[in-house]
């Protein structure tokens, strides 16, 4: 299985999960999504633990896009983790989350999210910002090569 | 019988002034029987003589104008000692010492002592052990300064409770030239106790305050997470319903097409209810800062922002100068935005849509921001509605709106301390008028 990861995305609902592939599907950009739906799955994936033990954890994702509000564990502590592990500090993590609380943000900083998206409530807009960021992340932003040494 | 001799002699008797006489006649009178007075009065006659004759009538008259004297003296101590006792107030003196001289029955009264064995009484016993500094302080005060002093204490009163007092002392001189204290004792239990009673009311006021806003907060964090919840299942059921649309669209007919359309507009519709919402209860979660705001400017600022997106309508701006204002400018600037927008959006069936804003005095020195239009107007009998969230006077297909934009806007004028209110008379256009807090200090 040595097809480039692209995307991993973290999302409890399952209704926006499927929104938002949907609408990178449309502009090809999804190709390799992997959808986990909490925090510790996530986890999983990224260090190969759990239902993903065995995984080859030099391949990382070129992005993460990552909710706040998660089951087990929150998007925060995914955060934190990700940047507490050398195999992972340097993987961009994208909030893409309904809170808008000031605190949240802050916190998100703090940890070292790379950026903090507000989801839109019109499905539209929400839409817009799907690929808009889709394509930034994946398509125009650069990443240092994927074997780490 | 004893007798007392009277020198002889013109002379001698020249010497004794008349009072003395007198007082000499009556102490033979008394020290004898009453039937050997006038006898030995009328033996006793003094030589007769040219002034004797005067002398006798000056006898006789002194003792019935000293009888009337006596009487009126008497009569108008009584008054005195009646006026002095019975006063509204008690009065005491004491000396320097602090022993009590003279008190009278009012104080005696309050004191529940008998009056007689209060006198020579140091006063300092009838206070409170706990005011005991408060009256040593005034009494000590008083005597330094020579200047009258009060002070406000507790005083015991027998068997009745203690009452809470007003001294006023003066220093006086008695006849003797000691110094004495005259005091006058008010009874302050009255006064008081409405002190305590506001005291009590203040404090319930308080915590009543302090209950309100703490509801209020809870209301206004409710709003929020409610419309913070609602957002999720709004989006997907917008979303998915376009996707129906756009992917299942070919396959349905028109009328399920139009259906599908329903469904979409109306989930939009109550996104755009969930942010009024949203944005009306994060009003009252800010802190109101307190800059000055060039309302002139931003009036004029706003103005042209919201003509540029309509650049087909014809607007006229007349704009009057108006006084800097303080408060939060991202809050007066949405103040400026619903009303200008309202007015420009009010009077689109309007060859030119004129729009005046200016300001003038209100009665108080406030100043008074008005945002006036040649639109639509509205009915005056309906003007209570205007404020209300999501009320509306004109149905959608007249003016579009969700009829939450004055509710925001009355929010934001009220936690400036401000008053927002309309005059509008039915196809005359309308006028929205506000004041926020006056100065800088809030």
């Amino acid at each position: 299985m040595n097809t480039p990861l692209k995307m991993l995305l973290v999302e409890d609902n399952l209704q926006d999960a499927e929104l938002t592939i949907r609408a990178l599907k449309k502009r090809n950009l999804a190709n390799h999504v992997i959808h986990v739906a909490d925090g510790q799955a996530a986890l999983d994936f990224l260090f190969g633990s759990g239902d993903y033990a065995g995984r080859d954890v030099q391949h990382q994702p070129q992005v993460v896009f990552l909710d706040l509000k998660l089951p087990k564990l929150n998007g925060l502590e995914v955060l934190r983790r990700m940047r507490a592990d050398e195999r992972t500090r340097r993987v961009p993590v994208v909030m893409l989350t309904s809170s808008q609380e000031d605190q949240d943000v802050r916190e998100a900083y703090r940890l070292g999210v790379n950026s903090y998206i507000v989801k839109p409530v019109d499905f539209e807009s929400f839409r817009e910002v799907v690929i808009h960021m889709g394509s930034y992340w994946m398509a125009l932003n650069i990443t240092p090569a994927k074997q780490i040494p | 019988m004893t007798e007392k001799s009277f020198p002889p002699g013109k002379s001698a008797r020249a010497a004794e002034t008349l009072q003395q006489q007198r007082q000499r006649v009556m102490t033979i009178c008394r020290n004898q029987a009453a039937s050997n007075v006038t006898h030995q009065v009328s033996e006793w006659a003094p030589p007769r003589s040219d002034n004797t004759q005067v002398h006798q009538a000056e006898l006789d008259a002194p003792s019935g104008e000293l009888l009337r004297t006596q009487m009126a003296l008497d009569a108008s101590r009584m008054r005195y000692y009646d006026l002095y006792d019975h006063a509204p107030v008690g009065y005491l003196t004491v000396d320097e010492g602090g022993r009590i001289l003279e008190i009278n029955l009012t104080a005696v009264d309050w004191l529940g002592v008998v009056r007689h064995s209060l006198i020579k009484q140091v006063f300092a016993q009838l206070i409170a052990p706990a005011d005991q500094d408060i009256y040593h302080l005034w009494l000590k005060h008083l005597l330094e300064t020579r200047v009258p002093q009060m002070a406000e204490l507790r005083i015991l009163g027998g068997d009745k409770p203690s009452f809470w007092a007003r001294l006023d002392g003066t220093i006086a001189a008695a006849e003797c030239g000691a110094t004495e204290i005259r005091i006058v004792l008010s009874d302050l239990s009255g006064r008081k106790q409405a002190e305590e009673e506001i005291g009590m009311l203040r404090a319930d006021l308080r915590s009543r305050c302090a209950e309100l806003a703490a509801s209020n907060a809870e209301l206004d964090s409710f709003s929020y997470s409610v419309a913070h919840d609602l957002r999720s299942p709004l989006r997907a059921v917008d979303g998915f319903s376009r996707i129906v649309l756009s992917d299942y669209g070919m396959q349905l007919d028109a009328q399920g097409q139009r259906m599908l359309g329903v469904i979409r507009s109306e989930t939009q519709r109550m996104g755009r209810l969930i942010d009024d919402l949203l944005a009306f209860s994060r009003l009252g979660r800010q802190p109101i800062e307190n800059k000055p705001i060039e309302m002139e400017s931003l009036a004029q600022e706003v103005f042209s922002n919201l003509a540029a997106l309509e650049p087909a309508r014809n607007l006229l701006l007349d704009l009057h100068p108006l006084p800097v204002a303080y408060g939060a400018q991202a809050m007066i600037t949405q103040v400026w935005e619903h009303l200008i927008g309202n007015a420009i959006k009010f009077t689109k069936e309007r060859d030119c849509g004129v729009i005046t804003i200016g300001a003038r005095n209100g009665d108080d020195g406030v100043p008074i921001y008005y945002v006036q239009d040649n639109g639509a107007g509205f009915d005056m009998h309906y003007a209570s509605k205007l404020f209300g969230m999501f009320e509306r006077l004109h149905c959608p297909q007249e003016f579009p709106g969700a009829g939450s934009g004055l509710a925001l806007v009355k929010r934001m004028v009220q936690r400036h301390d401000g008053h927002i209110w309309a005059d509008a008379q039915v196809g005359q256009g309308a006028t929205f008028s506000f004041t926020l807090h006056p100065s800088s200090c809030s």
